[in-house]
């Protein structure tokens, strides 16, 4: 019995000495990272300075998204992390509330002045930052809209306009007869980028070819808001009731253009295209309230973008061409419930 | 053979035990405070540090701006002061954070280098003035942009920091006290458990003590025990079964000496049939009927004769010896011996005439003894014969008799030659051992040791007897006897 309790007493004394000696790490469980917080790497010591003599744990990547926040570029998001973990590199998401091209500037030179290693971004993002980003040995990949006079960039990841509009028509072709005019409305997200005049403008032209006739009665902006984008659609309804293709142009633009539709009553009426496969845009199809929308790998965006530049720094890999499909594709009911997995297929850049 | 382990090394090792496992269990909570002090201590240190270091980026963004301007050495030496303090509060930052949030506050280090690097290129004359002051304010700026950011950062980190301190606090109190819980416990299990080894053999200790007490000495074991009560139970049997050996030789010798007394009673007794029977037979030497008729005879012829005085003498005589011939059967009283040793007295102040004086002090309050017969006349005729004796005139003989503490006082004393020390101790050592005094009892007569050895048997323990002579100065025969015996 006096044995026993001394083992007892014994390992009371164990006990406590382990159990208050452990759990000294519990505190490292605090995440400070602001941006990619998920990354995992510790060994960066935030001294990377460029590119070059680096090893590949001391990398860092900065993604600067136009929207911080929208779901679509939140699956971008989480490619890029995906690639980060895997790579074991530092990665940060940064970005903008709303849309502002001011922003992203400094965003992109508050990550050259950090001495990121490369940095992702679209095409909304003033040329100016990402020259001088290019000038202090930073890589840029741009995804979604290329800047085309950026000069020094390593790849643009992005839609084939050209290939959407094709893609789009095919799919409005199969409801509207031939004999039928199409009197379209656009609406994007905003005017003052290169990208969005280049999407209307593809669009414009292939649709023209229609043999019923194509009239464009009207371009509205969301501004990446869909209250905004809603009203646009009703003042569009109410001024053009002869409209008979919506043309969306932008991520929220195709639910707002349902909203508006169904406040008036006209949603039959209509044949609704959209771009971006949201997750309110995937149940609108669903509902065959949209016919189709037009989607590229977001995922890849952020996955196969940081992949690219990675392989460039580390191994001096380069894409045989600049300008790269992120793979466009049209969603339609016949392949919703599918089509995610085509997008998330890699491709790596050809050996040096 | 088991090792027994002494209580107060069981003591000792208990409380070696309790007070390491309290220090232990004190230390913890020393310890456990300590890093929660520090954890605060960090949270102050760091958001100060951090707080200066953009104070310190704004001052050296001025000074820069100021150097530009002025061209003024001195500027520049404070804008490189303020860098360096700013680097440093990075540093220290960085020091007291994890990998992570250290890298991240690297990368504030790196934007340092970055606005230092404005002033390289301008220095190396790349760039105007104005150009450069620009480019540093908008470095400035994008580094005071930065604030919101790594104040959250920190914050959440530290938040994070003190969120795991108080979980681990809170755990270390809930060991702490289970721990304390359990030292309780073992502590009260370990008092109950030594109690009973120490109470349980001290309780069979008295339950044997109880049985010695009551003669029994089959002892029970006490069992597992400490060494100490080991051996006081060891000591407690051996005690008992030395006891039990000793009252065996006790009872042993009280047997025996009970079979010696039987044995030493037989053997008086056996002495007293043999004295009664020297005495008989010694009374039957002499031929009563036809001593008494002669003598009667004789006094009648002598009183017709006109002879009275020995008429009176030959009755005194024939009264003497039908006493001593009648009082054969041994008791008598003491009146009768009084008045015999008168007879005996009266015949022998006629034989001695002027030269012999008898003196008989008897108060008539003297109750009267049953006591053997025949004990006064031997002691007296010993007077008369060996101290008397050689003595031409006034030679005394007394009879005293007196009543003092409860006995008879008989004493005969006569202020003849007395005896020496020598021959006294001799006499009283035949008393003693119940031998005749001068070895020869037929010269003796009856005799002194005959006379104790009668009282002796009658009184027994009761008798009390002494000499007591000096040369040349007479002799005390003194006799107590106890009042039971009245007639």
């Amino acid at each position: 019995m006096k044995k026993f309790l001394a083992v007892i007493l014994a390992l009371s004394m164990v006990f406590a000495m382990v159990a208050c000696g452990s759990g000294n790490n519990a505190g490292d469980a605090g995440n400070g990272n602001t941006g990619n917080g998920d990354t995992g790497n510790a060994g960066n010591t935030g001294d990377t300075g460029g590119t070059g003599d680096v090893s590949t744990e001391d990398l860092h990547f900065v993604f600067v998204s136009p929207l911080l926040s929208h779901p679509i570029w939140l699956i971008a998001k989480d490619g890029f992390e995906a690639a980060c973990d895997e790579l074991g590199i530092q990665g940060d998401w940064v970005g903008p509330q709303g849309i502002s091209a001011e922003e992203m500037a400094q965003l992109v030179d508050t990550a050259v002045a950090q001495g990121a290693d490369a940095i992702i971004t679209q095409g909304i993002c003033p040329a100016t930052p990402l020259e001088n980003a290019i000038n202090e040995g930073v890589k840029v990949l741009l995804v979604d809209s290329d800047l085309t006079d950026l000069e020094g960039r390593l790849a643009f990841l992005g839609k084939d306009l050209e290939k959407q509009a094709q893609l789009m028509y095919e799919e409005v072709a199969k409801v509207i007869p031939e004999d039928q005019k199409i009197v379209m409305s656009i609406q994007c997200a905003d005017l003052n980028s290169q990208f969005y005049v280049d999407q209307n403008a593809a669009v414009e032209e292939v649709f023209s070819q229609h043999p019923g006739g194509f009239e464009l009665v009207n371009t509205t902006l969301s501004k990446s808001d869909k209250a905004t984008g809603t009203n646009e659609w009703l003042n569009t309804f109410n001024t053009y009731p002869e409209v008979n293709v919506c043309m969306n142009l932008a991520a929220e633009a195709a639910s707002a253009c349902v909203t508006a539709a169904d406040e008036l009553g006209i949603t039959d009426d209509l044949v609704i295209v959209g771009v971006d496969d949201t997750e309110e845009n995937l149940d609108l199809l669903r509902e065959g309230k949209i016919l189709c929308t037009s989607v590229v790998s977001f995922w890849n965006y952020g996955y196969q973008a940081a992949y690219w530049l990675y392989q460039n720094i580390t191994e001096g890999r380069v894409p045989e061409q600049v300008v790269n499909d992120g793979g466009t594709m049209m969603v339609t009911t016949e392949n919703v419930d599918e089509y995610n997995d085509l997008l998330k297929v890699k491709v790596d850049l050809p050996a040096a | 053979m088991k090792v027994r382990t002494s209580i107060r090394t069981q003591i000792y090792a208990v409380l070696a035990l309790t007070t390491a496992f309290c220090v232990i269990v004190a230390l913890l909570s020393g310890i456990s405070t300590q890093e929660a002090i520090q954890g605060t201590r960090i949270f102050f240190d760091c958001n100060s540090a951090l707080s200066d270091f953009y104070v310190a980026v704004e001052e050296m963004d001025s000074a820069a701006r100021d150097w530009l301007y002025s061209d003024s050495d001195e500027e520049y030496e404070r804008y490189r002061l303020l860098s360096g303090q700013a680097r440093e509060d990075l540093e220290l930052i960085r020091g007291n954070v994890d990998r992570q949030l250290a890298w991240r506050f690297g990368l504030l280090a790196n934007m340092l280098d970055y606005y230092q690097k404005s002033i390289d290129v301008y220095l190396e004359g790349k760039t105007a003035v104005y150009a450069t002051y620009n480019d540093l304010s908008y470095r400035c700026l994008l580094i005071r942009n930065t604030s919101t950011e790594y104040y959250t950062a920190l914050a959440e980190y530290l938040q994070a920091n003190a969120d795991a301190i108080q979980s681990r606090w809170q755990q270390k109190q809930a060991v702490q006290l289970i721990a304390l819980a359990l030292l309780v416990v073992a502590g009260l299990a370990i008092a109950s458990t030594y109690g009973r080894s120490i109470l349980r053999p001290i309780h069979t200790l008295m339950e044997n003590a109880r049985r010695i007490q009551n003669g029994d000495f089959h002892l029970e074991p006490i069992g597992e025990a400490s060494a100490e009560l080991a051996v006081m139970a060891d000591t407690f049997a051996e005690m008992a079964s030395q006891v039990e050996q000793n009252m065996g030789v006790l009872k042993q010798n009280a047997q025996l000496e009970q079979r010696l007394l039987r044995q030493e009673s037989e053997r008086l007794a056996m002495q007293n049939l043999v004295t009664r029977a020297e005495l008989r037979s010694l009374q039957a030497q002499i031929n009563p009927h036809f001593l008494f008729n002669t003598l009667s005879m004789i006094s009648k012829s002598a009183y017709l004769n006109h002879d009275a005085t020995t008429s009176e003498l030959i009755d005194r005589l024939a009264e003497f010896l039908r006493y001593a011939l009648d009082k054969s059967s041994t008791t008598s009283t003491l009146r009768e011996e009084i008045n015999s040793i008168q007879n005996y007295l009266f015949i022998q102040k006629k034989r001695f005439g002027g030269r012999l004086d008898f003196v008989v002090d008897v108060p008539e309050e003297i109750p009267n003894l049953r006591m053997p017969a025949i004990v006064l006349q031997p002691l007296v005729e010993n007077a008369i014969k060996h101290g008397i004796g050689p003595l031409t005139d006034a030679a005394v003989i007394s009879l005293k008799i007196r009543l003092r503490e409860g006995r008879v006082r008989i004493q005969i004393e006569d202020n003849g030659i007395g005896m020496s020390a020598d021959r006294l101790e001799e006499l009283q050592s035949c008393l003693k051992l119940g031998l005749d005094s001068s070895g020869d009892s037929q010269n003796a007569g009856i005799g002194l040791t005959n006379v104790y050895r009668r009282l002796k048997i009658y009184f027994g323990g009761d008798l009390q007897f002494t000499i007591e002579s000096e040369e040349h100065c007479g002799t005390l025969i003194t006799i107590g006897l106890p009042l039971e015996e009245e007639a």
